[in-house]
Formats: C-alpha cells, sequence, structure tokens
C-alpha cells in the first residue's frame, strides 16, 4: 500500500486519509492526571474555603471535559483499528 | 492562496460551528465507500475535539483560511520540550468530498506549513509530532517518519529538523 502511495500527489493524499492527526489515548490519559494533580496541589494550598470551593470546581469541570475527550479518542482509535496501514 | 490563524477567536468559533454542522450533512452521504465513512466519522469526532479544545484553549488554536475566508483546515498545538506536538488536526468536513460546494485542495498541507514556520520561530528547528490516524502516507508525503511508537494505523511520527528546513525550502 505505502508504495503505491508515493506515486499520489500530496493533494490526493490529503484526500484520500484526510490528514487527520490525534493525540493518542494514552498521551492523553497522562495530559488529564497532570491537570488533576496540578489542581489538586492548589486545593490543598487554598488559603480560603472559598478559593477550595472555586478550585474544586474547576476540578469536577476538568474532570467532565476530559472524560468526554477521552471517549472521543478512544473512539477514533477504534474506528481506525482494523484500516490497512498507509 | 491561505491565510494562517494562530487564535480561535468568535469568527473561529462560529466557522467551527458551521463545520459540526456540515459534519452532520457528511455523516448523512449516502455511498457505500466504508474507507470514506471512517474519514467522515473520524473527522467528525476530530472537529467535536477541536472545539471543545479551542473553547477552553484559544491560544492553542491554529488555522488556515482561504480567499474568501473560509475555515479550511484547524489543529490544537501543544508546546513541548524541543517540538511542537500536534494534538487535533482536520480539515473542514466538506474536504473529504471533492464534490461539495466549499471543497478545496491542500489546506491541510498549508497548515502544517505554517505549524513548520511557527516551530521554527519558536526555536525547534521546525520539529512536530503528530499520532497520525489513518494518514501515515499524508505525513510521509511531507517528509515525517515514524518514530516507533504508537500503533500500525496511528504512527507516531515526526518532522525532524532536517526535513523541516527541506519543506521551507521548498515552500518559499
Amino acid at each position: 500500500m505505502s508504495e503505491v502511495l508515493t506515486d499520489r500527489t500530496l493533494e490526493i493524499l490529503e484526500l484520500e486519509t484526510g490528514a487527520m492527526g490525534c493525540i493518542s489515548p494514552e498521551r492523553h490519559q497522562h495530559r488529564w492526571f497532570q491537570k488533576i494533580r496540578c489542581l489538586e496541589g492548589k486545593i490543598t494550598a487554598a488559603q480560603s474555603p472559598e478559593e477550595k470551593i472555586v478550585l474544586e470546581q474547576q476540578l469536577e469541570n476538568i474532570n467532565r471535559i476530559e472524560s468526554k475527550k477521552a471517549e472521543l479518542i478512544v473512539d477514533i482509535y477504534n474506528l481506525n483499528s482494523q484500516i490497512e496501514p498507509s | 492562496m491561505f491565510f494562517a490563524i494562530d487564535l480561535a477567536d468568535a469568527l473561529v468559533h462560529s466557522q467551527l460551528r458551521e463545520w459540526l454542522f456540515a459534519t452532520t450533512t457528511n455523516l448523512n452521504v449516502q455511498t457505500n465507500d466504508l474507507e470514506l465513512l471512517r474519514r467522515i466519522q473520524t473527522n467528525a469526532r476530530l472537529i467535536s475535539l477541536i472545539q471543545e479544545t479551542a473553547l477552553l484553549q484559544p491560544a492553542d488554536f491554529r488555522g488556515i483560511r482561504d480567499e474568501r475566508g473560509t475555515l479550511q483546515a484547524g489543529a490544537i498545538v501543544t508546546e513541548m520540550n524541543d517540538h511542537l506536538y500536534l494534538d487535533y488536526i482536520a480539515t473542514a468536513p466538506w474536504n473529504l468530498i471533492p464534490t461539495l460546494p466549499n471543497y478545496c485542495q491542500g489546506a491541510a498541507k498549508s497548515l502544517i506549513h505554517s505549524i513548520v514556520r511557527e516551530s521554527s520561530d519558536r526555536g525547534y528547528n521546525g520539529r512536530i509530532i503528530v499520532d497520525a490516524v489513518g494518514s501515515a502516507g499524508f505525513y510521509r508525503k511531507m517528509g515525517f517518519v515514524e518514530t516507533g511508537e504508537g500503533s500500525v494505523n496511528a504512527p507516531e511520527m515526526v518532522l525532524t529538523s532536517e526535513a523541516a528546513k527541506k519543506l521551507m525550502e521548498e515552500n518559499v
């Protein structure tokens, strides 16, 4: 397949592949944990109950958003797991 | 002629909403081409990820508009220690089907060229890394090489300093 593809122009390859790139599920999970660790550190160091509440809400939001992203990323990788490598 | 964008402003957010709408049209396309369906479904999910991330981290958005101002390709870029990493990159949904009205050729190529220049300007010698989902052939043609990480269908690929220099020279 790759030998065939080398004859294609870049424009044709862009059309035929969609030129798609997506962070791997493992790397995404690592970044997500980094964000959580960072926020947990800030929560521990919070100077007031109000600040702590705001940070805890941020943590909740991050977990909600990153969890949604994780589902989409895994979905993308599952969709593309059966194709012939280009 | 393409124009690079390095921030997700209100216009970009509105154009990404247009993309999402267009993905719905694509998802309803009648075709027996399973490869095209896979690209359409992957593209739709990538656009959701780009839109969501652009709202939260507008400074990480990169895009390309054509001469009519239509957003034709978009990406989310993260600055790493010695390179720029492409978290997500997708072309506009109409660029998957050449018969659609806004179809334009070479938008992703142009976006990558502008990110290579940015990587160079930031002192990373043009180095870029991407996990190429089903599109290794495209990135290989641009000069990227497999790092050995990732999977067969989504290899991690790097544009080395040398390849970036060559790409920029070709594009002068």
